[in-house]
């Protein structure tokens, strides 16, 4: 079972994946989402950017686009999570997972 | 004796209450308490429970009003009067304001909402306040109800006038009751209940900042237009202001470039140690805030929804 499987058995999440300097590290988003994963990468890193031009220390972001919920979170500095979910996903157990699982994420 | 029942539903400020006590023979039920959310800014009571009131047709018919409240979060009274005190109804109203942003969301959502209620009864749509907004018209509804596939009767009438709401109950009655005379119910309501235009007063108070401020949590709003012009904000931190104006032009370009993915609904940023930010898109504008950390995303969500159903009223009346 990887970490993915883990958080789709929890119906937390359709898929996921891991940006390492905002490139796909790590991958459970099928083939046919390739558009919704490159939405998702382009517009979470944009918001990571301008978080970052703020000056702000926000680490979790949630785009909803129709019926699905992009969300992103920063891991380190280097490397951020991003997860395709329902858009009445609960998003604290989301950010509770990641809490009590950080180490397997680094490792991915 | 023979009894009907009739259920009356609709937005906050639709007309329900007053509907209800403008027919009824006795004096109504009505728990009407004060609104604490965003619904002070179209009037200062709200109902709470439900509305009852008993129109009497002749010495051996009756009709039962039953109305719900307007606010989802007394959703369990909707259910409530569905299977329970309404459950045997002859039809439903859904009373629509046609001052609101979207009236035909407000269809589609109550549609909705009681679609299992309404495979076993009549539905009438009764259109308030088209005195104040004429707009959308009577031919509209008719073209937006066959588009949603909702075949049924569109009736614009004043809430506050006995005759005209005696006119949708005798289009649900006279179904199944053909000895009543109308005409003589219409003469005793107007005797005994009149038609007073101080009936029904609905108070445009607060500005969407002022609303958005007394919302649990917010401290601080932006009200964005369409070409994502500021139109009104109290957020002063020149950074938090320009964060949120570049992710509302995000949500413009995501909408342009991903539309087969829709639209942008909303953008949340958290933190451990921060305020939430948060903008909110709706059609022509985009709603931002700053709130507490503690407020769950499901609440913003809806605090946001109420604020923004609003604002175009209010930036009128203002």
């Amino acid at each position: 079972m990887t970490i993915w499987h883990d958080m789709q058995a929890a119906g937390l999440i359709h898929c996921g994946c891991v940006l390492l300097n905002g490139e796909v590290q790590h991958s459970c988003f099928p083939a046919e989402s390739k558009k919704q994963l490159a939405v998702a990468k382009q517009a979470l890193m944009y918001v990571f950017r301008s978080v970052d031009k703020s000056d702000k220390d926000y680490d979790e972001a949630h785009i909803e686009i129709g019926d699905a919920l992009f969300s992103g979170f920063k891991l380190d500095s280097d490397r951020l999570l991003i997860f395709l979910s329902e858009h009445d996903t609960n998003t604290l157990q989301i950010r509770q997972f990641i809490d009590d699982n950080k180490e397997r994420f680094l490792q991915l | 004796m023979k009894d009907y029942k009739i259920l009356f539903t609709g937005s906050v400020c639709s007309g329900k209450t007053t509907a209800i006590r403008s027919v009824s023979d006795i004096e109504t039920l009505d728990t009407d308490a004060q609104a604490s959310d965003v619904t002070v800014r179209r009037k200062k009571n709200t109902t709470i429970a439900m509305d009852y009131g008993v129109l009497d047709l002749n010495d051996d018919t009756r009709v039962h009003l039953y109305g719900t409240p307007g606010q989802e979060r007394f959703r369990f009274m909707w259910d409530m009067l569905t299977s329970e005190f309404a459950h045997d109804a002859i039809g439903m109203v859904l009373l629509v304001d046609n001052t609101r942003k979207d009236p035909f969301r407000d269809i589609r959502f109550y549609a909705k909402e009681f679609g299992d209620y309404l495979r076993q009864r009549r539905l009438i749509i009764a259109v308030t306040h088209s005195d104040v907004e004429p707009s959308p018209d009577y031919n509209r509804y008719l073209s937006e109800l066959k588009g949603l596939g909702v075949m049924t009767t569109v009736m614009f009438v004043d809430a506050r006038d006995p005759r005209a709401i005696l006119g949708v109950i005798e289009e649900l009655i006279s179904a199944v009751e053909r000895e009543i005379d109308w005409d003589k119910v219409s003469d005793r309501l107007l005797d005994t209940n009149g038609f007073s235009l101080d009936f029904y007063k609905p108070l445009y108070e607060e500005t969407l900042l002022d609303a958005a401020m007394n919302k649990r949590g917010v401290l601080g709003a932006m009200h964005l237009g369409d070409a994502h012009d500021v139109l009104c904000s109290n957020i002063d931190d020149a950074s938090v202001k320009t964060l949120l104006l570049n992710i509302d032009r995000l949500t413009g370009a995501i909408s342009d470039k991903a539309s087969f993915m829709g639209a942008v609904n909303n953008v949340v940023l958290a933190g451990p140690d921060v305020d939430t930010l948060s903008v909110f898109n709706d059609q022509n504008q985009a709603l931002c805030l700053r709130s507490d950390k503690a407020i769950s995303l499901p609440v913003l969500k809806q605090q946001a929804s109420d604020l923004l159903q609003w604002s175009i009223e209010n930036d009128y009346m203002a």
